[in-house]
């Protein structure tokens, strides 16, 4: 049965839109222009003209986080696609659900060297979940429907769809799918597969039931547990769930970079963020635990540090949907396959039958809490008057978050450590970041995109100078969407982090580090932006409120000594018991 | 299914002198090429053995040195691929 004939480019826009897609970030090309001519006057998807390729990338990855969607871009074929690719890695990494469209040359001249031809497939493979390369119209609505369902299921992450320019013109038949806007069926040329991967306990084999079962009884049997909290706890929507869990149990709890916004982090059970830039009672706790619990945690090096260093004496509990996490960094003794939604109820039915974290380990954590003084996190650099510095950015941004209830979009360095110590009690999918891999620029464009999919929040993009400078680009798309956009400068005329690696691991030698801002302010105002510079700290609290209440984008120049640090800090290689709480005095430049 | 037994936490686990790795993947390039760059970039030392077609499906079969590994990690990482269908690892010749 067939509901009449239309092109590929309009089959290819009903099935977005049937798959759900409300909005896509693009930018038009040749080889993509069928697909835009079909826009012209259709009732959706909504089309955001991006500036770059790698905005419109970034901007998907942000409406997925913020809302919960798949995310869609658009490109053109050759550098359009090619553009992508650090977008699609960075949601790779994360496990953000995202479909890419891609133009591609006509079927005719692929692998002529064509003008704008690349192998957008073969380019784009180990930065995806999957990949499409479409030769047939007819193709098309299956295609997309798999798409969707690859870029959702099991660990969430990127898929592309690449399409030649002839079969965006060609026509075939309307499937009725499309034609009563009912979901469309996958793709017959992928039939199921086999599931082989499975849970493990011990490095043997066995049912998610069976391992879940060792779980508890390892559980059980511990005396210094931690539970570390990941973001596939965000992604599973299991937080309530893991609370009521740490609650029942009494588990001291860590969350990683990721996780923030997945556990109170005032919450009295909470000990902070493990890692490199972690907590020290995070990282203490870790190091002198007997039994790690992950969920949906990568177990990154980021976290662990030295990893024969990590929690020496702890066995390792992971639940985690994608078995190539298992074991992957670290010793796992058991290993839970599966869905938090489905693995979580029944660990936590058997653990909560009378087991509590022994007293003493609790007495353990909270003179760590005593060590540290109250409040938890570092209070270096919080004075309230003098020069703005990095920590009271932070700490003055995450309570204007806080108090809004506002989405926190950081890009990548030092300013993403300070909010990542400074946010409190973030609820879900409202602290956004590239965690994994790490993309300067990634903030602008993902918070642009959070925005459009959350716009019952504000939304606070958060990035320092370097940063910045690589999308800015992207302000001519807020003001063009009239989104109301905070972007706050953290401007230290430096690569922050690269030299604050320099001064202490690299014996003080500064290269390529000092950047030389421009004035943002004038950039801005040439954008038609409000904006605003502050370099003294009792100026901020005043220009945030501002910023918060304005009715349009604003842009804030937070000026603050290059020479401001991230503490604490272990240094790469070392292990989390080794962490600097301070600057090493004797590894400063002379 | 994987044959061979796992050894997560442990060392990668070994198949015998000469392992053998056999990969049934849907008919297309690029499902081939996505299961042969996982093996590229691991840097693992596996070679092309065989490639074949059964049916709609291509079976691709690897041999590694005497001694080598095959790590459980990779097999996961196969298992993730959309395309690929079944796994089997056993010791060879």
């Amino acid at each position: 049965m067939s509901a009449g004939r239309a092109s590929g480019a309009e089959l290819l826009r009903r099935a977005l839109v049937n798959a759900g897609t409300r909005v896509m970030f693009g930018h038009p090309g040749g080889a993509i222009l069928p697909f835009y001519d079909v826009l012209y006057g259709a009732p959706g998807p909504r089309h955001v003209l991006m500036r770059h390729e790698q905005g419109a990338a970034h901007a998907a990855d942000g409406y997925a986080r913020a809302s919960g969607e798949v995310g869609v871009c658009v490109a053109t074929s050759g550098p359009g696609a090619a553009n992508l690719v650090t977008g699609l890695a960075t949601a790779l990494t994360d496990g953000v659900p995202m479909v890419a469209v891609t133009g591609q040359v006509p079927s005719n001249l692929m692998g002529t060297d064509a003008f704008q031809e690349c192998d957008t497939l073969g380019i784009t493979m180990p930065v995806t979940k999957h990949g499409f390369l479409v030769r047939r119209a007819e193709d098309i609505p299956g295609v997309v429907a798999k798409a969707f369902e690859i870029a959702r299921s099991g660990r969430p992450g990127p898929v592309l769809i690449d399409v030649p320019k002839d079969v965006q013109f060609a026509e075939a038949d309307v499937p009725d799918e499309l034609a009563s806007q009912s979901r469309a069926r996958g793709d017959k040329a992928i039939p199921e597969k086999e599931h082989f991967a499975a849970s493990f306990v011990d490095g043997k084999r066995t049912t998610t039931g069976a391992a879940i079962a060792a779980a508890v009884t390892r559980l059980r049997a511990a005396e210094r547990p931690v539970l570390m909290v990941g973001r596939g706890v965000i992604t599973s929507e299991t937080a309530e769930e893991v609370c009521a869990l740490a609650e029942a149990a009494k588990l001291p709890v860590v969350t990683t970079l990721l996780g923030l916004d997945a556990f109170p982090t005032t919450h009295p059970q909470c000990v902070g963020m493990p890692g490199m830039h972690g907590t020290e009672r995070a990282n203490q706790a870790i190091s002198e635990s007997d039994l790690i619990i992950g969920l949906g945690v990568r177990f990154d090096d980021r976290v662990t540090g030295k990893v024969s260093m990590f929690a020496p004496d702890a066995g390792v509990i992971h639940f985690d949907i994608d078995p190539r996490a298992h074991g992957r960094t670290i010793r796992t003794d058991v290993a839970v396959l599966g869905d938090l939604r489905e693995t979580l109820p029944p660990f936590a039915s058997g653990v909560s039958e009378g087991y509590e974290a022994p007293a003493a380990w609790w007495q353990r954590v909270h003179e760590w809490r005593r060590e540290a003084g109250e409040p938890a996190a570092p209070t270096d650099g919080a004075d309230s008057s003098g020069p703005l510095s990095g920590r009271q950015v932070a700490r003055a941004i995450a309570e204007v978050v806080r108090r809004d209830h506002a989405i926190v979009v950081t890009d990548v360095g030092q300013h993403q450590m300070w909010l990542a110590q400074e946010v409190a009690d973030a609820d879900p999918c409202t602290h956004l970041t590239s965690g994994g891999l790490g993309t300067m620029g990634y903030a602008l464009p993902a918070a642009l995109g959070a925005a459009i999919g959350a716009p019952e929040r504000p939304v606070w993009a958060v990035i320092g100078d370097g940063g910045f400078q690589m999308t800015l680009q992207e302000l001519a798309t807020v003001v063009q969407e009239g989104v109301q956009l905070r972007v706050a400068i953290v401007n230290n005329g430096a690569l922050g982090m690269v030299r604050q690696w320099q001064m202490r691991i690299h014996g003080g030698r500064r290269v390529a580090s000092d950047l030389g801002a421009p004035d943002f302010s004038a950039l801005a105002n040439a954008y038609r932006i409000r904006s605003e510079m502050v370099d003294q700290a009792g100026q901020l609290d005043m220009a945030l409120d501002r910023a918060a209440a304005w009715p349009g984008p604003v842009v804030l120049d937070l000026r603050i000594p290059a020479a401001d640090e991230v503490y604490p800090m272990v240094p790469a290689g070392a292990g989390l018991s080794e962490m600097w709480l301070k600057a090493p005095a004797e590894k400063a430049a002379p | 299914m994987i044959q061979n037994e796992s050894s997560n936490g442990g060392p990668p686990s070994k198949s015998g002198p000469s392992p053998e790795v056999v990969i049934v993947l849907s008919d297309r390039l690029d499902a081939l090429e996505r299961a042969l760059g996982t093996v590229r970039r691991r840097g693992m030392s596996l070679k092309v053995f065989s490639l074949s077609r059964r049916d709609d499906e291509l079976v691709l079969t690897l041999r590694g040195d005497s001694g080598s590994t095959i790590p459980d990690r990779w097999l996961a990482e196969l298992g993730a691929l959309v395309d690929v269908r079944q796994v089997n690892v056993a010791a060879g010749d």
